[in-house]
């Protein structure tokens, strides 16, 4: 089955943030008032901010690195080894999965996360009244599962899931027209709006795709590599 | 690469700790465990009150040691 | 069926002031009552509105709740200890403690689990733990280990407690409500105190206590284990089981010390409760003291060498950072009620005839040195004395400080010598607190110093307080109802401990043989 990973390649990421707010209307992610952002309740599944060390360089020839996270979707994930109910799973197309029908709340899987990619709603999600009625209706739900952009209530748990829902239609689709998946059919919305077409997606398992000739860069190199999570999650480093 | 999942043992007990319910079965299957060894210990205590024996307040080692 | 006897002098201090409650109990009640109410107000708030209501956030995601779940389970270790660990051992003089320290077990397990039921997002879903339960997630495994302790030291509590019911039942006052004597009948399961009855029970404490030992271990390890199994700075150490346990039985003796201290004065325990139990147990404190300064030590000292790239932010936070605040004053407190258990062996007396060694010189001095450190430590708006050179008036106040400090140390021993029951309340007050604080700055300075996320700060909010207030009282009140039910002391091993020691008294050891005299070579060993 696929192993479904993202590169994305620093040195044409321009920081417009275009991937967290393509991500934000995709998945239903609701804003926060500016009170409730001071208080570090924001939920950012994909989060634009500036490298730890800060502004770089003598003024006025200053750079400013930005970075930009989505979920790592480890393949040695620490969140689903905590997880009490299993309302985080790897599934086995090595998606990190979050089902808000499940999830009890524990913020287990959030306090093990080392990259700090997951958020948890600690209020019931509000949406100005002009973008309820824009919300994405695409759902992936089931007996006992809620996933995805379905709009989730207070007090779980969510995540970036790899636009989860748009490999389900483009699923669906394939097995409606009685063809094969093919996977250049299926790519994140943040993949997708990339102003500087800095991201790619694509099938680590297949030795043809972007993502693997790309994982094997000079450049490329994944966060906290040290820690064991093995990230799926690919950067290209600045610079040549 | 793959092992140990090659081998039978480490597959079920990887399926056994990650199955959604096994963890409130064997909880539950504990809390009963005690509760029963609990009840049938403490119906063996009350039971002793059958014969007919003297009754005392408080034991001492000299009263094992007459039984 | 004959009526169990018991003495007039037992019956009127541990069994007739169960039927007598005075204004102070029932205003005592009142009070908790409200701040229970309070809290219960306060987490409907919450449950209504969301977690957000907490000071909780990104990335501080556990908190206060976290904290308080390890401090209350902590100190549930306390019945374990006494009551099984001293009755395997034969330690006689834990008699008259046992019920104290087994029903704060039962209450500091039920409101520690309850600081669960605060922190999740969802109790509606609590149950979930059990129908979607997975055996591989740490939770899991507290679930299992917690709920055979509770049923564990539920039973150890109560099989004591069935001759004691069946004494009650034969020896009630006249004005005991109906529902009472049914309760006592009920609980007594028809003990009538025959020798096999006898031999059965004690044969199945004797079980208990030695199955129950490896279960209390398991429970406090496998709370460090739902942080020591994580990759987070500070808490993926191998030292967190160990160290969690000695803290576990460190904060429940003193918790038992405060609880029995305060049984004592208020239900005139004084001729059960003697000097006999602080000092043996202070023993045992003292021993967990030294261990736990040992793992502090260890713990920091490793992390310090080591200054691995996501460990040092956290360390240096309690070192010298924001977290200084919360570390030095438990490293402090903790010295300090080592300093009283300890030092006053090495007083006399005799020194009280020197005029300074006495509580008030001792008092003041102490207030000195505090009032010199917090002008050495809180922040200064504006300098006070700009006349002096900073650094000169600095060190000027640490050695002051540290003079005053000692001397209070110093001249307050003879006055702990001779008030041991006050002086172990005063180290086990310092270690309550001071192991309340340790349990803070192992959560809170990890969750505030992430690998990927900016440093930030988590201040409860007064949700949380409350809540925490609302155990607290919840503790106490389960408490006090409790031994309003049940004879404070378990009377029939009391008895049987004062048979014992008359016994005891009458035997004459010999005085050994002397190997000068001729006569002895055939005397002494051989039986010729």
């Amino acid at each position: 089955m696929a192993r479904w990973s993202m590169v994305i390649d620093l040195e044409k990421c321009v920081a417009c943030q275009g991937c967290s707010i393509a991500c934000r209307f995709e998945n239903n992610t609701p804003v926060v008032s500016q009170e409730l952002a001071l208080e570090e309740r924001a939920m950012r599944w994909n989060d634009v901010f500036p490298m730890p060390h800060g502004e770089v360089g003598e003024f006025p020839n200053t750079k400013t690195h930005y970075m930009t996270r989505p979920c790592m979707h480890c393949e040695n994930p620490p969140c689903i080894k905590v997880c009490p109910v299993q309302a985080t799973y790897i599934d086995d197309e090595g998606l990190v999965r979050q089902n808000y029908a499940r999830c009890i709340g524990c913020r287990f899987c959030t306090v093990a996360c080392p990259y700090g990619v997951r958020y948890f709603n600690w209020y019931a999600p509000q949406f100005d009244p002009d973008l309820a009625q824009h919300l994405n209706p695409d759902r992936v739900e089931g007996k006992g599962v809620l996933e995805g952009p379905s709009v989730r209530p207070k007090g779980v748990v969510e995540k970036c899931t790899y636009c989860v829902h748009r490999l389900q239609k483009a699923h669906a689709q394939a097995e409606a027209e009685g063809r094969e998946f093919r996977p250049d059919e299926y790519m994140p919305a943040c993949v997708q709006t990339c102003t500087g077409k800095a991201r790619f997606f694509g099938d680590l398992d297949d030795p043809n795709s972007t993502v693997s000739k790309l994982a094997k860069s000079k450049r490329a190199f994944r966060l906290l590599e040290d820690v064991g999570t093995q990230p799926k999650t690919i950067y290209l480093q600045e610079g040549e | 690469m793959n092992f140990p999942m090659d081998k039978p043992i480490f597959q079920f007990l990887y399926w056994f700790v990650n199955t959604a319910g096994n963890g409130g079965i064997a909880v539950g299957v504990l809390a009963l465990l005690i509760v029963v060894f609990v009840f049938l210990g403490l119906r063996w205590v009350a039971a002793g009150s059958q014969s007919d024996e003297e009754s005392y307040s408080y034991p001492t080692p000299a009263l094992h040691e007459k039984h | 069926m004959m009526a169990l006897k018991v003495a007039t002098r037992d019956r009127e201090v541990l069994i007739d002031p169960l039927f007598q409650a005075g204004r102070g109990f029932w205003l005592l009640v009142t009070f908790l009552l409200l701040v229970i109410g309070w809290g219960v107000a306060m987490y409907v708030r919450q449950v209504w509105s969301g977690l957000g209501v907490t000071a909780m956030d990104r990335p501080a995601y556990w908190g206060l709740y976290m904290v308080n779940f390890i401090f209350f389970i902590g100190i549930s270790h306390a019945g374990t200890l006494i009551s099984a660990i001293l009755r395997v051992t034969g330690a006689e003089w834990r008699r008259p403690i046992t019920r104290i320290a087994e029903a704060i077990t039962a209450f500091a397990l039920v409101v520690g689990t309850f600081q669960i039921l605060f922190d999740i997002g969802r109790p509606d879903r609590l149950l979930y733990v059990f129908w979607y339960g997975r055996l591989q997630s740490p939770l899991l495994w507290d679930a299992f280990s917690v709920t055979a302790y509770f049923l564990g030291s539920l039973t150890y509590l109560y099989m004591p407690i069935i001759p004691d019911a069946a004494l009650i039942r034969d020896n009630l006052p006249e004005n005991a409500p109906g529902w009472r004597k049914l309760l006592y009948r009920m609980l007594a399961l028809g003990w009538q105190g025959t020798p096999t009855q006898w031999l059965r029970l004690e044969k199945l404490i004797a079980i208990m206590a030695v199955l129950i030992i490896p279960v209390a271990v398991s429970v406090h390890t496998i709370i460090s284990w739902i942080l020591a199994t994580t990759v987070q700075p500070g808490w993926h150490s191998t030292v967190f089981g160990p160290y969690f346990v000695i803290g576990a039985i460190f904060s429940g003796i003193a918790a038992l010390f405060i609880a029995m201290t305060l049984a004592r004065r208020a239900m005139h325990l004084e001729s059960y409760i003697t000097e006999k139990q602080y000092r043996n147990l202070g023993y045992i404190f003292i021993t967990m003291a030294a261990v736990w300064f040992y793992f502090t030590y260890a713990e920091n000292m490793t992390s310090a060498a080591g200054q691995l790239k996501e460990e040092w932010p956290v360390l240096a936070s309690k070192l010298w950072g924001q977290y200084a605040a919360t570390f030095w004053p438990m490293v402090l407190l903790m010295f300090i009620a080592f300093w009283v258990l300890v030092f006053p062996s090495f007083a006399s007396r005799s020194w009280q005839r020197v005029p300074i060694f006495r509580p008030r010189f001792a008092l003041s001095s102490a207030v000195t040195s505090a009032l010199l450190l917090g002008v050495l430590t809180i922040p200064q708006t504006r300098p006070v004395l700009t006349s002096i050179d900073p650094v000169v008036s600095r060190q000027t106040l640490i050695v002051l400080t540290t003079i005053f400090g000692f001397l209070a140390g110093v001249t307050i021993l003879p006055w702990l010598k001779e008030h041991l029951v006050e002086g172990t309340v005063i180290a086990s007050a310092c270690v309550v607190i001071g192991m309340w604080l340790e349990r803070w700055n192992i959560i809170v300075p990890t969750m505030t110093h992430p690998r990927l996320i900016g440093n930030s700060a988590y201040a409860p909010s007064l949700t949380e307080w409350s809540l925490f207030g609302a155990s607290l009282a919840l503790f106490v009140l389960l408490f006090i109802i409790f031994f309003k039910l049940f004879p404070p002391v378990s009377i029939w091993e009391v008895v049987e401990g004062r048979v014992l020691d008359r016994a005891q008294e009458k035997v004459v050891v010999p005085m050994p043989e002397s190997t000068r005299t001729p006569a002895s070579a055939h005397a002494g060993f051989g039986d010729d």
